[in-house]
């Protein structure tokens, strides 16, 4: 069985979900589904509420809040990884 | 390709994934939480987050923690002796050898990375059972491949 299914986008961009699927997950009215975004075109649909995304925005916030960048994080991970491997010569 | 792809994510993934809400490497964690992605890393990747940590931001330590717990992501066993060789004679640069040779121990499907210029500029893919990309590389090729284009 495919695992892949087709949905139109009616009025006011409802989606509905096949029968099928809604019956065989038991998919009940009402329950909200969370959807991620990962391409212009790729979406997917997920029954467990996202918590990663929340944590992460705690750390960024912290990190920038305290001056830190990106970049100089990955600078930093350049130095422990160098400083790691003098250390195993 | 099975649809639980093991995804093993270098160091430099993982603060991506921190800093850019809307960027590739979030992305993965989100699709490690819904179990769409199993999410691996090594042990020197875990150590290296630790003491990047460690030096900028300690009190962040047990919320890192906590986001990869959340994206459900593996610790894969130390690599042995013969695969860090392997390793060195694939990657120039000794300091990235080992997390290659981290990489190629967890076996993975994919090996994501935002080293340009010991990984990516390299690719080093002919001699590896795995690809080797970056965030961006990996959600177009999930594309790719569930739309069939």
């Amino acid at each position: 069985m495919s695992n892949v299914y087709q949905v139109q986008i009616g009025r006011r961009g409802v989606i509905t979900l096949p029968k099928s699927l809604r019956d065989q997950k038991n998919l009940e009215n009402g329950e909200i589904l969370n959807l991620i975004e990962l391409s212009d075109d790729l979406f997917v649909i997920s029954r467990n509420r996202s918590k990663v995304d929340k944590v992460a925005d705690e750390l960024a916030e912290e990190w920038r809040d305290s001056g830190e960048s990106l970049e100089s994080m990955l600078s930093t991970l350049r130095e422990v990884r160098a400083d790691y491997d003098e250390s195993q010569k | 390709m099975s649809l639980k792809n093991r995804i093993f994510l270098d160091t430099s993934t993982i603060v991506a994934a921190v800093f850019s809400e809307t960027g590739g490497a979030r992305k993965l964690f989100q699709l490690g939480e819904v179990e769409v992605l199993q999410l691996v890393i090594g042990p020197n990747v875990l150590r290296e987050c630790e003491d990047v940590l460690r030096r900028r931001m300690p009190g962040s330590l047990p919320k890192l923690a906590h986001m990869l717990e959340l994206a459900r992501v593996e610790t894969a066993s130390q690599p042995p002796a013969e695969l860090i060789e392997e390793a060195r004679s694939i990657v120039e640069y000794r300091p990235d050898a080992y997390v290659l040779a981290e990489a190629m121990a967890a076996e993975p499907d994919w090996f994501i990375t935002h080293d340009k210029e010991h990984f990516l500029d390299v690719r080093p893919v002919s001699r590896l059972s795995f690809r080797v990309g970056t965030p961006g590389d990996l959600i177009q090729f999930l594309e790719d491949e569930h739309l069939q284009k």
